[in-house]
């Protein structure tokens, strides 16, 4: 018998493991989204992950595991909504301070951050993909990028996707769509089928 | 969607984003299937995710490099200089304009006094006579 480790909480039984389990797995994943969200901000990327897992686990709980994923990223996504609404009031005084425009111009290339690593060619050559993969995955619409990461790195469904994001399911097939077009595009040269060489 | 049996990456796309219906998912799955290079061309966007991976390290090094964010004195020197000279503008100017409001009334009032100072005794009679008010006013009724 194993029920000590199971709780029964609004009539659905809950295995602590499982959402420990959860939590590890998703983190890097999440951590990942919100890095191209913050444009590369480790420590803020970091707060957000962990304080979306905190929230999760302190109030969603009792929810199905089905359900803790679309639940995770949604607030995920409300916590960086709200720092791009802060950071825009923000936005107001920088012309007070200094370094914010190399600031802008580093964060807008994360490419050119794989230059100068040092280490075998191979892992340059995986940071340099890494790096174009990223400015191009930044130079999609919010939504888009969204629901590419959703989508393709996490593997939900429409469904979920559709939950996490608070829109409809044909939204997030169109901006499905729409962002592997544009994906298709911008990384032309690194895919092989369309001329470029595969990583 | 293409009708002809030639799959492309924009059918693929499709297909991937849930956007065909069964008979033409279940073609382009069928193509998919039996062509490596189709499957290939379906599992990008798996691999563009999945190409994600080392971002840490690349985050990392962006933390490395980013500049320590300052004040930029002479701005806010210049911006606090400005703010004082409208405040003191403010402080200078408002009893001025004030002052220049009371003028106007202020001609009248000396008129209407000095006529008073000067014909007390006029109107010191006339209070005493109210007789002759009355005749003043049907002489000028205005």
């Amino acid at each position: 018998m194993q029920y000590a480790d199971t709780l029964m909480l609004d009539d659905v039984s809950i295995d602590p493991a499982a959402l420990d389990r959860f939590c590890l797995e998703v983190r890097p994943r999440a951590m990942r989204m919100a890095l191209i969200e913050t444009a590369g901000n480790a420590h803020l990327a970091a707060d957000f992950v962990q304080d979306s897992l905190t929230k999760l686990v302190a109030s969603y709980r009792n929810k199905s595991a089905q359900e803790w994923a679309p639940l995770f990223y949604s607030i995920l996504r409300n916590r960086i909504t709200d720092w791009h609404r802060r950071k825009k009031i923000e936005k107001i005084f920088d012309f007070f301070f200094a370094g914010d425009d190399d600031d802008e111009g580093a964060s807008a290339a994360w490419e050119s951050l794989a230059d100068p690593a040092p280490g075998p060619d191979s892992q340059v050559g995986n940071l340099q993909l890494a790096g174009r993969i990223a400015d191009a995955v930044s130079r999609l619409s919010a939504r888009q990028r969204e629901t590419f990461l959703l989508r393709e790195m996490e593997g939900l469904s429409i469904a979920d996707t559709a939950l996490a994001m608070h829109v409809s399911e044909g939204s997030v097939k169109t901006h499905h769509l729409r962002a592997l077009t544009r994906l298709r595009e911008l990384l032309q040269s690194d895919n092989p089928f369309t001329g470029g060489t595969s990583s | 969607m293409n009708t002809n049996t030639t799959i492309t990456a924009a059918d693929i796309d499709r297909l991937r984003a849930g956007l065909l219906d069964a008979e033409q998912a279940r073609r382009v799955q069928n193509a998919v299937q039996s062509s490596a290079t189709l499957a290939e061309q379906a599992q990008f966007g798996e691999r563009v995710a999945a190409g994600l991976v080392p971002l840490p390290q690349l985050a990392a090094r962006r933390m490395a490099r980013k500049p320590v964010r300052r004040l930029r004195w002479p701005r806010v020197m210049a911006a606090g200089l400005v703010a004082a000279s409208l405040a003191t503008f403010t402080i200078l100017a408002l009893p001025l304009l004030s002052s220049h409001s009371t003028t106007p009334m202020q001609p009248i009032l000396n008129a209407q006094t000095a006529d008073a100072v000067q014909n007390i005794d006029f109107y010191e009679w006339l209070a005493s006579h109210p007789q002759a008010l009355q005749d003043t006013r049907h002489v000028n009724p205005a």
